[in-house]
């Protein structure tokens, strides 16, 4: 014991161990961002909105390389996905001018025809693949408040968990600490879509649970956000279900969710910084 | 010198780590420059510098990333000082098998540690996933990486302003 005590290096560490948990369990459910923080992260923002906007391109460039896929096949899936667009454009006037008789018999104001929307740079990506956070470069100077719903083209991202003066941290839809209240489009049953790995890999999936017990679901369905929640708008797409199966209890379906969004290439993001959908209100 | 060499070696290692290394990866596998700059401190040095660099480096992503004070030092920090006693109990020998035993054997440790980390922080996973699908080809490529690294910290080590521990030792990369 004695020789323990003469160990400093031990001792030493021994005690940092100590701290950083204490620490870390004191920390990990804080969500205001303290002075230091927002101070280094204004120092490093700058130098990594550079390096990431320059590694980025050769990242895409080596994982192009690397990931084996055969650019004659994606072609092919890429023309067939272009007939199947044509197609659904050719439907959207049609489908666009009922969705307003619609929305004008049941007086549905939806205010997500005029949602205000900023843009942004991702800049920073959270090492390792335990956690999926990232860093954009816009903050509170820009107007940016915690739980701004964040999309790209493809659909639903996740939502900003901290602001500093000139850059925000987001978190993801694929981590499994965020919850996302959606719909299925098709049959309007609503669940929970949540993070099933931690990884942000081209097979990052989703969990859609908490559905009706009589949930009818089918690959191929689409997922959209129900609103209800507060922080995300109606009706911003987040994915397709991949895969249908019974929850633990074996009383309700669970899906597997593939999300749209490509979370391996993101580079820019847009927020939506106007106040979410008020469904309650919108349906009175 | 010396500590500004070091502090170099951190402010590099945080932005490298949370910028590049996110991008230069081959489907999400990429090799942990911390490991690697921390296995040849130990080595080069016998010195629970490693441990102070990826402590203080983990908390520069901390505070960068997470928000949640020790998810990224608590893992490195432990894992440089776990490379200082593992470093002490042998004299340095100039064979590139010694850093990649021990890149590999560090960066699977810190694995674990995140993973338990993970865990403690309510995160749901799959740890036989995690640990086929991610944590054993980076530990895999971290150790081919920390050959390259070896080679950039010996010939810092070169300099006398490094003050190295074991001078004998490394006179003989001379």
């Amino acid at each position: 014991m004695l020789n323990l005590w003469r160990n400093r290096p031990l001792m030493v560490t021994i005690i940092v161990v100590i701290i950083l948990l204490v620490v870390l369990v004191i920390t990990a459910g804080s969500n205001n961002m303290s002075g230091t923080e927002s101070v280094v992260g204004s120092i490093f923002s700058p130098i990594q909105k550079a390096l990431y906007s320059a590694t980025d391109a050769i990242g895409d460039f080596f994982g192009r390389i690397f990931s084996g896929s055969d650019l004659q096949a994606e072609n092919l899936q890429l023309e067939a996905r272009v007939a199947e667009l044509e197609g659904q454009l050719a439907d959207y006037t049609e489908v666009k001018a009922e969705n307003e008789r619609l929305k004008a018999l049941l007086n549905f104001d939806t205010k997500t025809d005029n949602l205000e929307i900023k843009s942004a740079h991702v800049i920073g990506k959270s090492p390792g693949h335990w956690f999926n956070v990232f860093i954009i470069d816009v903050g509170m100077a820009d107007g940016i408040k915690v739980d701004m719903p964040v999309v790209n083209g493809d659909g639903l991202v996740g939502r900003v968990v901290k602001t500093g003066a000139n850059y925000s941290r987001v978190l993801t839809i694929i981590d499994s600490l965020s919850g996302v209240s959606s719909i299925v489009e098709r049959t309007r049953d609503t669940g929970t879509i949540s993070g099933s790995n931690m990884a942000g890999s081209e097979e990052a999936l989703l969990t859609l649970s908490n559905l009706p017990f009589d949930a009818d679901l089918m690959p191929g369905d689409k997922i959209i956000t129900s609103g209800l929640a507060g922080t995300f708008p109606k009706g911003i797409a987040v994915g397709e279900v991949v895969e249908v199966s019974q929850s633990n209890d074996g009383m309700r379906n669970e899906a597997v969710v593939k999300p749209w969004v490509d979370f391996n290439h993101l580079e820019e993001v847009m927020i939506i910084t106007s106040e979410p959908v008020d469904i309650e209100e919108a349906l009175q | 010198m010396r500590l500004i060499m070091l502090f170099a070696a951190v402010v590099i290692n945080a932005i490298l780590t949370g910028t590049v290394f996110v991008n230069l990866n081959v489907a999400g596998i990429a090799p942990d420059l911390l490991v690697c700059t921390m296995v040849s401190i130990a080595l080069l040095e016998k010195s629970m510098m490693g441990a102070v660099v990826g402590g203080i480096c983990g908390l520069t992503l901390d505070i960068m990333f997470t928000g949640a004070i020790g998810s990224y030092s608590l893992p490195w920090f432990l894992t440089g000082a776990l490379l200082y006693f593992a470093s002490n109990q042998m004299r340095y020998v100039d064979n590139f098998l010694v850093p990649f035993i021990f890149a590999v054997s560090a960066n699977f440790v810190k694995e674990l540690i995140n993973a338990l980390i993970a865990y403690m922080l309510g995160y749901s996973f799959s740890l036989p996933y995690m640990l086929i699908r991610y944590s054993l080809p980076e530990t895999l490529v971290t150790g081919i990486f920390m050959l390259v690294v070896h080679i950039i910290f010996r010939r810092i080590y070169r300099s006398p302003a490094m003050r190295p521990k074991y001078i004998d030792d490394i006179k003989k990369l001379l």
